[in-house]
């Protein structure tokens, strides 16, 4: 294990509310972490407690086995060999793109140290750009020399706070791929903080979800985005339909006001106990006489995927559905369809009211 | 004792491996060295309420009627003087900075050179040209036989003198702030439909607020503790009523309980420019990268805007120097010796320089204390630091003389004690540009150092300091101007047979032999003129 957090909370000075409450979890050896939630969750707020920039007031931080922060035990951010980039590049203006990355290497063996900085700056291909200085470079060249000044001390692993939500769209995914690629490459552990749900599927081994100072899911990208196991979840990270059910006497379905579905997954629930469902827009499909009839409400061309709103019409229910469907389907506002849910697009959410 | 020592070291290990919690929010290596210097700092202040306590019947000697007299003359003249550089140096800032004045880079030089100007100076050319055997006397009496008394003396005399000569410090900050403001805010209130105008108001000088004020403070300040103006000008304010009383009374607590008074103005000044400054932040949280401003075209603003410059250019440079400079050449044609002292002129110099570099070192970690580690306490170790700023350098003076005399006989009148007085004085001189130049380091680009392995204390030498290089310079040079025109505590705390300019033109003026305080004037301008060119130089290689 590479680094553990456990039950770690920190309330700033004047403020109301923890910024982070009873948090604890795990990121392993040579995995992309991503801590996921809008701004002011306390994501960042985690980041700067593991970097040693941000003292927590109880719990306790375990860095490859040594204890970092805890009761009565406190290493300072320059002993922790966390490398960080920060959401303003932070880069040092009086100092050159090859000064600005060989800030950080100690050693004073100069062969050794040029061949490093040499590597480093192949590595975030910036040859041309060494002696600039940070104010002439783009934004995604400040990205760059950042993210290689933080890998040169080879640090036990990488934050990255918010690294891309400066550049623009074209950039940013292309930057999200390079940094990905030079991270796996240089086989360095990241913990990525962002708002972004789109980029923590798109990078994550593992994300965390996090809400008002409190890890609400974590998971793979994949477990968060089907699975979502709360409300927050289900319409922070995508989209989601909410809908209130209840549990078969057989215990192996869900009935609710869209019908009754087969739910064959383990669920601790008692027979007749009330439940929220999840149901993703892209668990329908448009089909001749299916079970769900409506009209179309809305509709948002989106290119690949086309998003409907659709306004029940067989249904007992003053609902509307958001439904992803594919652009073949030639559909206008006003035309009736009907669905179908596929399977295993449905998840059960226990313990929270829909988020109206 | 060898006992207690280990037992310091070891807990000075235990708080570095972080078993014991260091309780403050500042490293050790700035609040230590910040808790002696705000010690030594009050050392006068401390002086001052000894003096007072221990007096008998203060409370009669506080509630006199002359007391309240004083006050209201010292609170309107600053009052009056502060908002008199603002208006002045808002304008001339924005045209400087901002516009396509003609000749812009001359008039950024010319309108910040009255910063050499000491009020000393100020005031004797005030007195040299209008007052009693000034030239204008002169003229009329002697020319055009017509006999009058000239009326300059007192509120108006003050006013003009000390509005003319302080105007420099709010200029100083806020074209500094006008430099380092990013442009792009502006554009966006231009795309959102206002007009130049509107900009001004309702963007640019709310931005500007933080910079005034503490330009203001600067000015309010000066003009508080100012000796040589109010007193070559008779003006019945603090600093002159206290002089004369420590002069020609027995009794020396009257002028303590001034002094104190004025203390307690100050204080109350500063506290409320504290409150109101709040948590303002200057630096950009997006990209570094500044975008080129353009210049505001100013079309038939032209004339105007020359006129403004030229005036007040005029009044705060051109006058005092070119009536120095006639009597300087009328003693020279009279054949009186040129009264060039070299030696004093030396001294000057060598002592401001050595004030200016022990200043910064002083002034650093304070400044560093109120911007980074923001707390209860680092604010009352800053106003620590700022009340010697207010008390008025024949307080701090004589209180070190006292302490000088009674605790520490070999430092008695010593270039040392001089030094520390300076220094107690002239501090808050380099705070503010420090202050600035702190608040336009994003936090991010020293965490950043400290994730990559290096300590703050290092941090602090490699990206700190190399960032604030130019508020340093600046810092120093403003030091090492005000020192150049420091008059009562070097006439009171200087080694015996010390002489400086100051002390020179002093006595010179008050003897009314204005031909013999003409070229130590000048002098004094001269030599002030070179730091003026440092800091120009720095500004320039900003770009």
């Amino acid at each position: 294990m590479l680094v553990k957090l456990e039950d770690i909370n920190k309330t700033f000075a004047q403020a109301a509310e923890p910024a982070v409450k009873d948090v604890s979890f795990e990121v392993q050896e040579g995995e992309i972490l991503t801590l996921l939630g809008p701004s002011g969750c306390g994501k960042t707020t985690l980041l700067r407690l593991i970097a040693g920039l941000e003292r927590p007031d109880s719990g306790q931080i375990i860095l490859q086995g040594k204890k970092v922060a805890g009761e009565n035990c406190w290493i300072p951010p320059e002993k922790r060999g966390v490398g960080m980039v920060f959401q303003d590049y932070a880069l040092f203006p009086h100092l050159n793109v090859r000064d600005n990355i060989s800030f950080g290497l100690k050693n004073k063996n100069e062969t050794n140290n040029e061949n490093k900085v040499r590597e480093m700056i192949e590595l975030v291909g910036l040859e041309n750009q060494v002696d600039k200085n940070p104010a002439d470079l783009s934004g995604g060249q400040q990205q760059r020399v950042a993210l290689a000044r933080a890998l040169i001390t080879d640090p036990l692993l990488v934050l990255l706070d918010e690294p891309f939500s400066n550049l623009d769209m074209n950039l940013r995914e292309k930057m999200r791929r390079e940094v990905v690629h030079i991270l796996r490459k240089s086989e360095t552990p990241a913990v990525f903080v962002t708002h972004d749900q789109e980029e923590a599927l798109s990078i994550s081994d593992k994300i965390l979800v996090m809400n008002r100072g409190q890890i609400v899911q974590q998971g793979s990208p994949r477990e968060v985005y089907e699975s979502p196991l709360a409300c927050f979840v289900a319409s922070f990270v995508g989209q989601s339909n909410l809908l209130d059910g209840t549990i078969s006497s057989d215990g192996e379905n869900i009935i609710t006001e869209l019908g009754t579905f087969e739910y064959p997954h383990q669920h601790g629930r008692e027979p007749g106990e009330e439940v929220i469902i999840s149901i993703r827009p892209d668990g329908f499909e448009l089909v001749e006489d299916g079970p769900i009839k409506g009209v179309i409400k809305e509709i948002a061309y989106k290119g690949g995927v086309v998003d409907l709103i659709i306004e029940l019409t067989n249904k007992n229910i003053n609902k509307e559905l958001l439904v992803h469907v594919h652009p073949k389907y030639r559909v206008a506002e006003g035309d009736e369809v009907s669905l179908k849910l596929l399977p295993h697009f449905i998840t059960m959410i226990g313990e929270c009211k829909p988020v109206m | 004792m060898e006992a207690s020592f280990l037992n310091l070291s070891a807990k000075i290990e235990a708080v570095k491996e972080g078993q014991i919690s260091w309780p403050f929010v500042a490293p050790p290596f700035i609040l230590i060295p910040v808790i002696f210097i705000a010690l030594a700092m009050s050392l006068p202040l401390f002086y001052l309420l000894i003096r007072v306590i221990g007096a008998e019947d203060v409370w009669s000697l506080i509630l006199q009627q002359r007391t309240l007299q004083v006050l209201l003359n010292t609170l309107g003249l600053a009052g009056a003087v502060t908002a008199t550089t603002i208006i002045i140096a808002v304008p001339l800032a924005w045209l400087t900075v901002r516009t396509d004045l003609p000749g812009r880079k001359l008039w950024s030089i010319l309108t910040m050179v009255p910063l050499v100007v000491p009020t000393l100076v100020g005031g004797f050319a005030f007195v040299a040209a209008f007052g009693y055997g000034g030239i204008v006397h002169n003229f009329f009496v002697n020319t055009l036989k017509i006999s009058y008394q000239p009326e300059i003396y007192g509120f108006f005399g003050a006013w003009a003198v000390l509005s003319l000569l302080t105007y420099p410090y709010v200029l100083l900050s806020v074209r500094g702030a006008l430099q380092g403001m990013d442009p792009a805010q502006e554009e966006v209130a231009r795309t959102l439909g206002k007009t130049l105008w509107q900009v001004f108001w309702q963007v640019t000088l709310p931005k500007l607020r933080p910079a005034i004020a503490s330009g203001g403070l600067l000015v309010t300040l000066y003009t508080l503790s100012d000796f040589a103006a109010v007193s070559l000008l008779q003006f019945d304010s603090f600093t002159r009523v206290i002089f004369l009383q420590y002069r020609s009374a027995f009794d020396r607590t009257y002028s303590a309980v001034l002094a104190l008074i004025l203390v307690v103005v100050t204080i109350i000044i500063v506290s409320i420019e504290m409150l109101t400054r709040g948590k303002a932040r200057y630096y950009s949280v997006n990209r570094g990268v500044k975008g080129r401003m353009k210049r505001v075209k100013l079309g038939k603003g032209k004339v105007p805007a020359l006129i403004f410059c030229l005036l007040v250019v005029a009044l705060a440079l051109f006058i005092p120097v070119g009536v120095s400079a006639y009597w300087l050449i009328r003693g020279l044609l009279q054949g009186e010796p040129a009264m060039l002292r070299w030696e004093a002129a030396f001294n000057s110099f060598y002592a401001s320089s050595i004030a200016a570099g022990v200043g910064i070192f002083v002034t650093l970690p304070v400044a560093i204390l109120s911007v980074k580690y923001k707390s209860k306490l680092s604010s009352l170790l800053e106003k620590a630091t700022y009340a010697g700023y207010a008390l008025p350098g024949i307080v701090v003076a004589l209180s070190l003389v006292f302490f000088a005399s009674n605790y520490a006989l070999p430092l008695y009148q010593t270039l040392p004690l001089l030094i520390f007085a300076y220094v107690i004085l002239f501090l808050p001189q380099a705070m503010g540009t420090l202050r600035s130049s702190l608040l336009q380091i994003s936090p991010n680009v020293e965490d950043a150092g400290l994730t990559m392995g290096f300590s703050r204390f290092k941090i602090l030498w490699s990206v700190t300091i190399p960032l604030i290089k130019s508020g340093i310079l600046t810092g120093a040079a403003l030091i090492f101007l005000t020192t150049m025109k420091e008059l009562p505590a070097t006439m009171l705390l200087g080694p015996t047979g010390f002489r400086s300019l100051t002390t020179e033109i002093w006595n010179a003026t008050t003897e009314a032999f204005y031909t013999r305080a003409a070229g130590p004037a000048l002098l004094l301008v001269l030599v002030s003129l070179f730091s003026l060119g440092i800091l120009f130089y720095q500004e320039d290689r900003e770009i």
